[in-house]
């Protein structure tokens, strides 16, 4: 979880990345759930080294796939 | 609040200094800041001068929240014709000078003609006066900052100067206030140095005006305050937490845009900074403020004393303006290389010599492909090893350049002039002469387009594309974002306001309820957003005048024509073409990118 959206993360300890345990079957839908985002914060979410759309985010999940979660950003 | 109604002229030719009323008029229309500067500059010289002739003039601006007690009210500009780019060049500066400025009584200091021997401009209050610089020439910014403290006996007193960076008219030299905040890009600290200006010493007692509603501000203040606060993102990361994100995304200028992405990132980022080495050191000491900034976003970092680059050199052991994104970016990525005390060291010297990072970077990085490409040899370098990736040639290349040593006044004359010199104009990575930021406009399709039209060449802080572009490659829409948000970014940059809180909580309505509270008249979105539009066609105008066209609103050619080969974006170019004759129109421009007589009479222009 880049950027911001790093205080989501479940574990402590870990800069922006963390394991999750999630049940055969389950996919980036389950994951946003899991991290708990709050309601009004907006992401994107990068899969498999691209940007997906939202429509995309029922992809089912294999062991040791990265979701890659990251804010709206601007500035520098 | 708002004006202090009087502006500073001072004639370097003549040696004098008066005081005149602002022009409220003017002020209505332009607010201050970025737009007022604009207007006075259009208004009172010719912009086809040579940017380094006396006959430029160099505008010191404060906007009407400058110096209240609104979060991040503490910005100012320079505004001028660029060194580097021949266009308007507007560079904006947080720290305490600003506010300072302000409070001395000033909305603008005009600096006109050009000074026979060195000076440096003192001002308590309406005690003005030239003094001579001659035992400053020659002085980093951090030594001339110290030697004229020294002189005054004033702790109080705020500074903002050039280095010899900008004394031996490198094309991106900057001017550097409090140490470490710059007013950065175009080449505004060469115009200082072409004038023989060494530096503006600045202390005011009389606070801000206060005869406006006060209490109705005070309220607002808070509010808006408020709705920021409950961010600390920014504080604690910097904006070195972009690095993660363009890069994973695939838009991160790498080896001079050869690449979107940069294997070493990870060694630059927020985490990298924040976390100990192999000897125990961390980077990142802590976060600083500019001038009544809730936000604090400024990085204050060590480097790691044992490092290759400070090893015998105690004076750059202790902490100083760090790596921000675009830093990080530039004396990173875009030279390949992934050593954070490196680039830090380069950081520093930026402050030190007042060049501006980003286009250093881009110049290095163009030189770096040079080299690896042949086009220059190790004899024409002075036997640096200007490779991707050296973190040694870097620090090289960065003094070289800042005291303008042998082949670094070839890197200095920007990386348009430099690659044109040895045959390969096409290798730097450029708009109207002004290296690109931390974005590559293929995986970011309306950051392209936001380069490319930018009046002041290649800028991230120019528009705001950002979110539509991290949503989708696809161009339909881009135009009017980059259209709007420009605009928005106009008034903002002419509020005395930060655009940084942006992306830490504020909204458009935020920024407008804050003018609106300080300045007189009923400021509402609309006006806010108009006022936008008149001071990006006065810029517009402004370049035309200086001679620049619809070909100058382009992108270097590997941009448009080699695709980006990785991250969300790889097989694109930017289709710069799909975009940019619907800005045009959404702007009321012509095809060729001139502002029809509708779009000027609209705006009250003609
Ligand atoms: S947000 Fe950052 S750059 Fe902007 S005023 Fe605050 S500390 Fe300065």
């Amino acid at each position: 979880m880049l950027g911001g959206l790093r205080v989501f993360l479940p574990t402590a300890g870990e800069f922006s990345r963390c394991d999750l345990q999630l049940n055969e079957g389950a996919t980036i839908n389950d994951v946003i759930a899991k991290v708990g985002l709050a309601d009004d914060r907006p992401f994107f979410i990068m899969f498999d080294g691209k940007k997906i759309q939202e429509e995309d985010y029922g992809t089912p999940l294999k062991e040791g796939d990265e979701v890659i979660m990251f804010p709206p950003v601007k500035g520098g | 609040m708002s004006w202090q109604r009087q502006i500073l002229r001072v004639n370097l030719s003549t040696q004098t200094c008066a005081i005149e009323p602002l022009n409220m008029e003017w002020a209505q229309q332009y607010m201050g800041q970025r737009g007022l500067g604009t207007k006075y500059l259009l208004e009172e010289m010719d912009p086809a001068v040579d940017a380094l002739s006396p006959e430029n003039k160099l505008i010191f601006a404060t906007g009407p929240l400058t110096g209240t007690m609104a979060s991040t009210g503490g910005r100012y500009s320079v505004i001028t014709k660029g060194a580097l780019t021949g266009a308007i060049a507007c560079s904006n500066s947080g720290g305490k000078f600003g506010a300072e400025l302000k409070f001395a009584g000033y909305d603008l200091v005009i600096i006109e003609g050009a000074a026979a021997k060195p000076v440096y401009l003192h001002i308590e209050n309406d005690n003005v006066e030239l003094l001579d610089a001659s035992h400053l020439w020659g002085k980093s910014v951090w030594e001339a900052e110290e030697m004229i403290h020294a002189t005054h006996k004033n702790p109080q007193m705020k500074i903002a100067s050039i280095g010899q960076a900008g004394e031996k008219l490198c094309r991106y030299a900057c001017v550097v206030n409090d140490s470490h905040r710059a007013a950065g890009r175009s080449g505004v600290g060469t115009v200082m140095g072409s004038k023989g200006l060494k530096a503006i010493a600045v202390r005011g007692t009389k606070g801000v005006r206060s005869d406006g509603d006060m209490k109705a501000m005070f309220k607002t203040v808070n509010t808006v305050n408020a709705r920021m606060n409950d961010r600390g993102e920014l504080s604690r990361d910097g904006t070195i937490a972009m690095m993660d994100v363009v890069n994973t995304f695939g838009a991160m200028p790498t080896r001079n845009n050869r690449e979107v992405q940069f294997e070493g990132a990870d060694k630059l980022n927020a985490e990298a900074m924040q976390t100990p080495n192999e000897n125990g050191h961390t980077n990142l000491v802590t976060n600083a403020a500019c001038f009544g900034c809730t936000v604090a976003c400024g990085r204050i970092c060590k480097i790691d004393p044992t490092h290759f680059s400070v090893k015998d050199k105690p004076q750059y052991h202790k902490a100083s303006g760090g790596l921000e994104y675009e830093t990080a970016y530039a004396l990173g990525a875009a030279c390949g290389v992934d050593d954070i005390d490196a680039a830090t060291y380069a950081g520093f010297l930026c402050n030190e010599y007042g060049m501006d990072p980003i286009s250093l970077g881009g110049s290095i990085a163009a030189a770096m492909e040079l080299y690896e490409i042949g086009a220059i040899t190790k004899e024409q370098t002075d036997g640096v090893e200007l490779k991707f990736g050296s973190a040694e040639a870097l620090c090289e290349i960065t003094e070289m350049v800042g005291l303008g040593k042998g082949f670094g006044l070839d890197v200095a004359m920007g990386s348009k002039l430099l690659t044109a010199k040895y045959g390969h104009p096409d290798l730097s990575m450029a708009v109207k002469g002004q290296e690109f930021a931390a974005y590559d406009g293929r995986g970011m399709q309306g950051m392209g387009l936001a380069y490319a039209t930018s009046n002041r060449g290649a800028c991230h802080l120019r528009a705001d594309p950002y979110s539509s572009d991290f949503e989708t490659t696809d161009t339909s829409g881009k135009a009017d974002i980059v259209r709007f948000s420009q605009d928005q970014v106009a008034s903002i940059d002419s509020s005395g306001l930060c655009l940084f809180p942006g992306g830490a909580g504020w909204t458009m309505e935020d920024y407008c309820e804050l003018i609106n509270a300080a300045c007189e008249g009923d400021w509402d979105m609309e006006r806010f957003n108009q006022t936008g539009e008149r001071i990006w066609n006065i810029e517009r105008v402004f370049n035309i005048r200086a001679g620049l066209r619809k070909a100058d609103d382009t992108l270097p050619k590997r941009i448009l024509e080699e695709p980006a080969t990785s991250g969300t974006a790889e097989g694109q170019v930017c289709r710069l073409d799909e975009m940019l004759p619907s800005y045009y129109e959404l702007r009321g421009w012509d095809s060729e990118g001139m502002p029809t007589e509708a779009t000027m009479s609209r705006l009250g222009l003609i």
